[in-house]
């Protein structure tokens, strides 16, 4: 017989004792941590407000939102991993009895050690996705939305859009612009009867 | 815990001192009626005191919040038993946390 054998008997009896307070050693740590998580989302937030989002090109904007629900998930795993190991698995339950207690707490060890490893994966993972969803708010070109609206009259119809000029002879009108369906439409100058800008496009 | 039974038993006064016993077949380790638990039943090899021991599940980190919990089924072996008759055993150290004589033992958990 081995004389830890002895010790371990006695903790778990204690621990028999002890439920009471454990508990709420538990469920403060737990709302600890939680009130953590609502902050560190509020912070995210402010760090990437919407409004030098709203001017990119439509699928840049969902590229950004991908980018940070991924994020944010990633984040909230990490979160309720360190949560996890630090507090411990609220809904355990052992045979209160020496040997029971020695082979739980070894296993915990090893849980915690590993769960400690994969919360600090997934922060760097979420901390990294949320890097990218900035620089690609900062460095991709803004949407030509500030550019004018113009209503182009021609001999085929009309067409309204921003326009360009880079073709010699044309003028480039992109229809439906902003949308996932815009066209660009290529409209001899002279066929053009009118060219004017208009608030908005239909 | 552990309940004595007065009228039964024949304690021995033994001084305290630490000793430890293997695996005792004279205890009889039966499922508790509700199934949360077993009860171990027996007399001190040391002191004679008899002792009826109610093992129950609980949370060995801490004791949880949620409702249903995931009870972790105990595989069958030795487990450990301090002697806690809760009668004065002469030196008997603070430090010890059960109230015995000081006798470890062992018994088989089908
Ligand atoms: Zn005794
Ligand atoms: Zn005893």
């Amino acid at each position: 017989m081995n004389s830890d054998d002895r010790r371990w008997a006695e903790r778990a009896r204690e621990l028999g004792f002890n439920q009471l307070e454990v508990a709420r050693r538990q469920a403060e740590a737990w709302r600890n941590g939680l009130t953590g998580v609502t902050a560190l989302l509020g912070t995210v937030f402010i760090v990437k407000g919407r409004d030098d989002v709203t001017e990119l090109a439509w699928w840049l904007q969902w590229w950004i939102a991908f980018l940070l629900v991924v994020a944010f998930a990633s984040l909230i795993r990490a979160i309720f991993l360190a949560l996890g190991a630090a507090a411990g698995e609220t809904n355990e339950r052992i045979l209160l009895t020496g040997e029971d207690l020695r082979e739980w707490t070894e296993g915990e060890v090893d849980r915690v050690g590993r769960d400690i490893g994969a919360a600090k994966r997934w922060t760097i993972a979420g901390m990294a996705l949320i890097a990218m969803a900035l620089l690609t708010a900062w460095l991709s070109p803004t949407a030509e939305t500030t550019r004018p609206m113009m209503r182009v009259d021609f001999e085929g119809g009309v067409a309204c859009g921003p326009v360009t000029f880079e073709r010699a002879g044309y003028i480039g009108v992109t229809s439906k612009y902003g949308s996932p369906v815009d066209t660009k439409l290529w409209v001899p100058v002279d066929k053009v009867s009118l060219l004017r800008e208009v608030p908005s496009c239909p | 815990m552990t309940q004595r039974k007065g009228p039964i038993e024949n304690h021995r006064a033994v001084p305290w001192a630490p000793t430890e016993f293997g695996l005792l077949e004279t205890f009889s380790v039966m499922t508790d009626p509700e199934g949360t638990g077993y009860v171990v039943e027996g007399s001190c090899p040391t002191c004679g005191a008899h002792l009826k021991i109610d093992w129950h599940f609980g949370n060995p980190g801490y004791k949880g919040v949620t409702v249903s919990p995931d009870v972790v089924r105990p595989k069958a072996g030795p487990r450990t038993i301090n002697c806690d008759c809760g009668h004065d055993h002469a030196g008997r150290p603070g430090s010890a946390y059960d109230d015995g004589c000081g006798a470890s033992w062992k018994v088989m958990l089908p």
